[in-house]
């Protein structure tokens, strides 16, 4: 297993399109868009809009980019590249007969979550970067120290985000392989966050009890960030954790009784 | 008919395979059973269809056989004792991001081989040693076939399955693979199963041939055996009409002569009836068929 998945790490690290815009790309854009935001704020107003923000509390409402259909896209993207290259060259029947079925699958899926959660360590390490270097430029007494309970809410945060993306990932990995082709996987997955963004904005907390990845995840972190007070974002994460063992039951079983005579 | 026993490397039993349902479905395999003997060379021949590459893919676990089963050096196929054969699959299908030298290093790490003491030499026997840190994406067909056939050998196999070996390769890599093979089987013990269209190729590598027809075994045995069984007696006389007419249906004229089916031991009986009805011979032989000729007569038989 471990074979497979440094192989798996080998294959993404000579295909940098992929490793970029897959799994990196987001958290880059999410710091540049933090940037030319406050940047538009200094120049236009001469000061930052936050005002006495802690550090981790910031870290953690920046996780919140995993849910943003746009960031979604681009990590399908990335994981839906990684199951699908074996059918772009063929090269299951080099990996399947001495591998067996599902140990490379889950070697794939491993890799995607370890470059999501190094997305999401970028993002968190580059928003406290971030506000740190405008507590020194700006303001010093705006940008709060972090509290210590901060670190609950970040760890807590962050394990949202990461069981958003895993779900994701599932999602997009299972319909790779369903139907062998990345477009078939990448653009219903967007498709759907689009309209459930949309649908939110439309009806805001009238569906969100429609069991969806993405109202789950939303609402979890409004739990999260309202106190964590009552349960409902329990059902949420719980939500997104059926979400998450369905899609990857589907994709082992999908796989495991998949005929490889033309890939 | 089940060609198989204990001593087989490789051996499949009632395996049967469809394609598609209904008004569509297209039987690939119907109950075919063969055993490939430890450290022999095996042919495997058959016209487009006939079912060789579902074979082999289904004993690479490519593809689920409907009925039957597939049993390696004894054990139910599975990813344990698959790990014992060394496979290159209908075209050499690589990952052009890659090096040879990465490529073949995946295969012996995902194969728990001592990845370091096995690449170099695997290099150098395949001819890419030159070619080892480049890209795969510049490889010609050949290459790449080469760098198939060191995936295969890289992870120390008992036996290697090659779908059409020399497929891209010059003369010389034909000759060379030629001798690869031999090489494999006679100094190392390897068992080969090949397939392959080359059918004199076959005939001079393979110790073995399984002739697919339809999905079935039409043929399976020594080559020796399976082109002794096919052998004429030719007969050079003076008058090759009147042996036509007494042999009316077990002889064909030909080659200036007449060809008699007939069995060895009935050859002494029949040079002495001719001689006894004044028919003059000038040449007797044997002539045995080539591969070709073996192949064309199994395949072209009606499907029972």
């Amino acid at each position: 297993m471990t074979a497979l998945f440094l192989s798996e790490l080998l294959k993404l690290k000579r295909q940098p399109g992929v490793l970029f815009w897959g799994f990196l790309a987001v958290p880059a854009a999410a710091l540049a868009f933090r940037i030319a935001l406050e940047g538009f704020f200094l120049l236009r107003y001469g000061d930052f809009p936050q005002a006495r923000t802690d550090m981790l509390v910031s870290a953690a409402q920046s996780l919140g980019i995993a849910g943003n259909p746009v960031a979604q896209l681009l990590y399908a993207i990335g994981v839906s590249s990684v199951f699908h290259v074996e059918y772009r060259f063929s090269t299951w029947r080099n990996l399947v007969p001495r591998a067996g079925r599902l140990p490379p699958l889950a070697a794939k899926f491993a890799v995607c979550l370890l470059c999501m959660a190094i997305g999401l360590g970028l993002t968190v390490v580059g928003d406290m970067m971030l506000n740190a270097g405008l507590g020194l430029v700006g303001d010093g007494g705006s940008r709060a120290p972090a509290q210590a309970g901060g670190v609950l809410v970040l760890g807590a945060a962050f394990g949202i985000a990461f069981l958003e993306l895993a779900t994701l990932a599932a999602i997009v990995a299972t319909l790779t392989l369903l139907f062998r082709s990345m477009i078939a996987a990448v653009i219903p997955v967007f498709l759907a966050g689009i309209t459930c963004a949309m649908a939110q904005a439309y009806f805001g907390a009238a569906i969100a009890g429609i069991p969806m990845p993405a109202f789950a995840a939303d609402a979890a972190r409004a739990w999260l960030f309202a106190g964590a007070e009552g349960a409902y974002g329990v059902g949420g994460v719980g939500t997104l954790l059926a979400w998450l063992l369905a899609a990857m039951a589907a994709g082992c079983l999908v796989f495991s009784r998949q005929p490889l005579n033309t890939e | 008919m089940n060609g198989a026993d204990e001593q087989d490397a490789i051996a499949v039993a009632g395996i049967e395979k469809t394609y598609g349902w209904g008004g569509r479905a297209f039987k690939a395999l119907d109950g075919l059973s063969l055993g490939v003997p430890q450290g022999c060379v095996y042919g495997l021949l058959g016209p487009n269809g006939a079912g060789k590459s579902t074979l082999l893919r289904i004993i690479a676990g490519l593809v689920r056989a409907d009925r039957g089963s597939v049993s390696i050096f004894g054990a139910t196929a599975s990813r344990q004792s698959r790990r014992r054969l060394g496979m290159l699959i209908e075209a050499p299908a690589f990952y052009p991001f890659l090096t040879a030298r990465e490529h073949l290093e995946m295969v012996a790490r995902t194969s728990d081989s001592d990845t370091n003491a096995r690449v170099e030499p695997v290099l150098r026997r395949v001819g890419i040693g030159h070619a080892a840190d480049r890209k795969v994406a510049a490889f010609s067909l050949g290459m790449k076939q080469r760098l198939g056939i060191g995936c295969a050998l890289v992870a120390h196999p008992d036996a290697i399955v090659l779908d059409e070996p020399t497929n891209g390769l010059d003369p010389d890599g034909i000759l060379e693979m030629r001798s690869l093979i031999a090489e494999l089987a006679r100094r190392d013990g390897i068992t080969v199963l090949l397939s392959s269209h080359l059918l004199d190729e076959v005939e001079r590598v393979c110790d073995r041939v399984a002739i697919l027809r339809d999905g079935r075994l039409a043929a399976q045995g020594r080559v020796a055996d399976l082109l002794d069984g096919q052998a004429r007696f030719w007969l050079s006389v003076d008058c090759p009409q009147l042996v036509l007419e007494r042999l009316a249906g077990r002889a064909d004229a030909g080659d200036g002569g007449v060809y008699v089916r007939i069995g060895r031991e009935q050859a002494p009986e029949l040079i002495r009836m001719l001689s006894a009805a004044d028919i003059r011979i000038f040449e007797a032989k044997w002539v045995k068929p080539d591969l070709e000729s073996v192949f064309l007569s199994e395949t072209r038989k009606a499907a029972p």
